[in-house]
């Protein structure tokens, strides 16, 4: 078999991969409204995406030019260098594409291929220039510049005009339906109705099926040129059919929009995205077609495929089946899903990103902007705006579908509707927009104008914001330097590099597998944690003392781990722990949140009852930062490179270790089960633990005094055993807390006896 | 040749090995508690703690049951199936023994433990309960070893079998002097038999958490590739 035939069986099955890889990126740019609103069971959801899926890929028009002329002019390379090109594009494309959903981070499908293509052909071109002796300049005539310009400009167009649009939209859409929006419904729903399935339909027809067959060349332009005319009786016919829906019918009119948005979006990215993943395969079996169709496949230039070529229905309903089968079992779609409605959630929680300088001073100069504008609006309107975008009408506490939405319906219309507008007017005015850069943008605009990113979660939301956004840039160029180096290797050194560079993105792949699927379980964990859907108060106490009994056992755990990396004085585990003793510290403010929560559902309880969970909240607190000492001290202590501790400083460090895993460990064990709790048996243990640590106090001030314990040693030593203490100590007001509760519960359950 | 690509395919029976040995660490209470009633002659709430000595070994059973039953019969383990039984035959027969001590005492509640044998009996049971508690924390990082087959990880698993045997060490010790002291006493012989006999159960705990120590010292052995075996001369 030829090194050219095999390469075209590896960019098939790239082709699948990068199918796989695609779409569980570009998923959340259609699901996220639905699914964030739980406008319908998520199968339902899923069924409609899935059938705008299949419809898009049968109105899927033709091969996307930029694989195979828009970043490169093919007539100047010959069929080798172009399927050099395609398989450094795809590999690429595969490990970029799978490392941005393994972070759950959204990206652009397009931006990643086109500047792949760019990278690779920028190699091939520079070997080509390069080994015929030409000028570096003679580059350009290789590279279609024009177009790359085009492509970064889109990225921040898409940026600011979304955004822009989606905040404005949304902040007149609140103003007019407020969040409790039932009432207003019923009076502007057609008119809401008419707008919005009028642009989502406009939509449809210039994105999804343009490229369809009984849809004539003739058709599609006089579409195009009268796009007001479509609109405006696309809006009557959908205003009145909603006014009587919403007037003499019990239907949420929210909901059937939404889902035809969700179908549109999904049909758009079908019958455009598509091309995107098997595009770049497709160009190669055509490169290869026509060589091989002439006499001398190896020097031939490619010129062929400036042609427009025509693609098998066949092979693209099999792409559409692909597709829609990683839409339903992908996981790392659901992570990049997951992060885009957690970013636009209206209620305040769990934060995936954390704070960073750069969120802190935008928000600050956005609150301060928004200080000074605020003087200048008269008090009247001001207070007329506050009553309308009251946010106490937003049900925090609903459960839709067996979860809590992340945000209203109203939100999702709008998220819809603006993000179909701007796609539509930007395809229409041919300005290179991202659906990706769009759908997530508007999505960030509506957040902000319906006051999501409140100021307990504004610098957290910007953060991810700019981490996602930052991501899109480092795309580019990710995808333009690997492209780069991976077409010049393969250029140069052939199969050798080829197979080693397969090895590798398997390799790679299987690395971010497990790393994702080991995320997966942590976050897992964080959601079990997590009392969102808790309404009850007996559940919430029951769930809030099973996870301090989680916390308590990991606890034990990671100070037992870290005790004897001391021992060892083995760094990398202390590092380890250190790792753990985070995802530890976020556990802890879990159960804090979890038992404020408690709280307030306690608030018809009494007072005294309630007290102890606050004290619970300080407990906890006191044994995660203990914790985090512990760990904190010895790693800096063995960082520093200083002297571990002598054989009777381990022994003691052990009868300690032993005694407080015993204690933590018992005590987890009743709170899980939440048996009976033999009291005496742990209070014994802290007695002892305390005798321990009193005795092994006095031996150490023996040993500074005989000089067997220099002073960084014991104060690292006292440092361990106090903490350790105090550990078991707020342990051992836990477990009085769990103790009250356990009883009161008795009580409870004999009074209803009786 | 150990592959880490295949280990996303096998399903790993050491989560089971673990929850068996939770279930011995679940018994130290119990049984401690157990021992410091027996010797306080306030033997009232002894059949509670033998009780839930009882049904967490009839867990730790169930649990045994179902890792000999439903070990995949052909999937790519990374220790083979001889000694990861024989691995559990060990640390299940620490459960054994903690039953059967608290049986043993059961068959005669009183007279209980002689004052002046208290503190050693305490000292006995305390050495034997660190090895039990360690037995999870042993097979938790032996699997971690079995992820990665990193030479860090096994010297982790490594050192925690070194003090499995440094506490059985002790744990003879002090079993050596309890017997000592008991004959010393010249107290009736059914006492004295009750009591000796007593101590050795006591100590078989450590004694099989020891042996639970050598059979996964076996199973995380570097195993050597043919390859490097031969030899040119018989």
């Amino acid at each position: 078999m030829d090194i050219y035939l095999f390469s075209l069986i590896i960019l098939t099955g790239l082709a699948l991969s990068d199918l796989v890889v695609g779409v569980s990126n570009d998923a959340a740019n259609f699901l996220n409204s639905s699914i964030g609103s739980r406008v319908a069971p998520r199968h339902i959801i899923m069924i409609v995406a899935s059938l705008g899926m299949l419809f898009g890929v049968t109105f899927s028009s033709g091969m996307m030019e930029v694989a195979r002329k828009g970043i490169f002019h093919p007539q100047l390379f010959v069929m080798p260098e172009l399927v050099t090109i395609f398989l450094a594009v795809m590999l690429t494309d595969v490990l970029l594409l799978d490392f941005f959903n393994t972070f759950g981070l959204p990206t652009s499908t397009t931006v990643s291929l086109v500047f792949e293509l760019l990278g690779a052909a920028v190699a091939v071109s520079i070997i080509k220039v390069y080994s015929s002796g030409q000028n570096l300049e003679t580059l350009l005539h290789y590279i279609n510049t024009a177009k790359v310009l085009m492509i970064i400009m889109g990225i921040l167009l898409s940026v600011v005009i979304a955004f822009v649009c989606g905040a404005l939209a949304q902040f007149f859409s609140r103003l007019v339906f407020t969040f409790d929006y039932a009432v207003c419904l019923k009076r502007y729903g057609g008119i809401w109705g008419g707008l919005t399935l009028s642009v989502i339909t406009y939509f449809i027809l210039i994105k999804g099926a343009k490229g369809a067959s009984f849809l004539s060349p003739d058709t599609v332009l006089w579409i195009t040129t009268h796009s007001w005319t479509v609109l405006f009786m696309s809006f009557a016919g959908f205003a009145v059919i909603f006014q009587i829906l919403t007037s003499f019918t019990r239907i949420n009119i929210l909901k059937p929009i939404i889902l035809i948005g969700t179908f549109a979006l999904a049909m758009a990215f079908a019958a455009n995205d598509l091309v995107n993943f098997i595009g770049v395969p497709l160009a190669g079996i055509s490169a290869y077609r026509v060589a091989h169709s002439t006499g001398s496949p190896l020097t031939v230039t490619m010129e062929a495929l400036r042609e427009p070529v025509q693609s098998n229905t066949l092979l693209l309903l099999l792409a559409g089946v692909i597709m829609v089968l990683t839409l339903w079992f992908s996981k790392k779609a659901r992570t990049v899903s997951s992060t885009e409605v957690g970013l636009a959630r209206q209620d305040e929680g769990i934060e995936r990103f954390g704070a960073s300088a750069l969120s802190r001073i935008l928000v600050r100069m956005v609150y301060g902007i928004f200080a000074i504008v605020s003087t200048y609006v008269p008090r009247a309107v001001k207070t007329r705006i506050a009553k309308r975008m009251d946010q106490n009408a937003y049900d925090h506490t609903r459960e839709k579908y067996g979860k809590t939405p992340s945000f209203d319906l109203l939100r999702a219309s709008v998220n819809l509707m603006v993000a179909s507008a701007v796609i539509s007017l930007g395809t229409s005015l041919k300005l290179p927009l991202s659906t990706t850069y769009v759908t997530f943008m508007v999505a960030m605009g509506t957040s902000l104008a319906d006051q999501a990113w409140g100021r307990e979660s504004a610098v957290y939301r910007v953060s991810g914001v700019l981490t996602v956004i930052g991501g899109w840039f480092f795309t580019a160029i990710l995808a333009f330097s690997i492209s780069l180096l991976f077409g010049s290797a393969m250029f140069i050194f052939k199969l050798p590099a080829i197979l080693l560079l397969l090895a590798l993105c398997a390799f790679l792949i299987v690395q971010t597998y497990r790393y994702h699927g080991k995320k997966e379980e942590e976050s897992g964990v964080v959601e079990n944690f997590s009392l969102k859907n808790v309404n009850k108060v007996e559940e919430a106490i029951q769930t809030t003392f099973q996870q301090t009994g989680i916390f308590l056992k990991e606890i034990s755990d990671s100070l037992g781990s870290c005790i004897e990396a001391v021992f060892l004085e083995d760094r990398q585990r202390l590092k380890d722990v250190r790792g753990e003793g985070e995802k530890i510290e976020k556990w802890s403010n879990i159960i804090v949140a979890n038992v404020f929560k408690t709280l307030f559902l306690l608030n018809k309880c009494d007072v005294s009852d309630a007290q102890k969970y606050s004290h619970a909240i300080r407990s906890l607190q006191a044994i995660s930062e203990g914790h985090r000492d512990i760990v904190l001290r010895v790693l800096e202590h063995f960082d520093n490179y200083h002297t571990g501790f002598n054989t009777e400083q381990k022994e003691e460090l052990r009868y300690v270790k032993t005694n407080l895993n015993r204690l933590l460990w018992n005590t987890s064990i009743m709170l899980l089960n939440r048996k009976k709790v033999d009291y005496d048996y742990i209070a014994n243990q802290f007695n002892k633990l305390k005798e321990f640590v009193d005795e092994f106090d006095k031996n150490q001030i023996l040993r500074i005094q005989s000089g067997a314990s220099k002073t960084r040693l014991s104060i690292l030593f006292y440092g361990i055993m106090d903490n350790c203490l105090e550990i078991s100590e707020h342990t051992i007001q836990l477990l009085n807390i769990f103790k009250d509760s356990f009883s009161l519960n008795e009580v409870d359950a004999s009074t209803k006896e009786d | 040749m150990r592959l880490p690509f295949f280990n996303l395919f096998i399903t790993s029976p050491f989560d089971e090995l673990q929850e068996h040995a939770e279930k011995a660490k679940e018994c130290v209470w119990a049984f401690q508690q157990a021992i410091e009633c027996f010797a306080a002659e306030r033997c009232k709430a002894f059949e509670e703690y033998l009780t839930e000595v009882v049904r967490l070994e009839s867990q730790a059973d169930s649990i045994k049951r179902r890792i000999r039953g439903h070990l995949p019969v052909n999937s790519r383990l990374p220790v083979s199936k001889f000694q990861l039984f024989l691995y559990l035959k060990e640390q299940d027969k620490v459960l054994d023994s903690v039953e059967d001590t608290l049986d043993w005492i059961s068959y005669r509640i009183m007279p209980g433990i002689p004052k002046e044998l208290q503190k050693d009996f305490f000292l006995l049971v305390d050495s034997v309960i660190e090895p039990i508690e360690d037995l999870s924390r042993m097979v938790a990082e032996a699997k971690k070893y079995f992820e990665t087959y990193s030479d860090r990880q096994r010297v982790i698993v490594k050192d925690i079998i070194r003090n499995l045997r440094k506490r059985e060490h002790e744990a003879d010790r002090l079993e050596a002097d309890l017997k000592k002291k008991i004959f010393a006493m010249e107290d009736d012989p059914i006492s004295t038999f009750h009591l000796i006999r007593l101590a050795e159960n006591i100590g078989s705990i450590a004694d099989h958490a020891e042996n639970a120590g050598d059979m996964m010292r076996a199973m995380i052995a570097r195993k050597k590739s043919s390859i490097f075996n031969f030899r040119f001369r018989e």
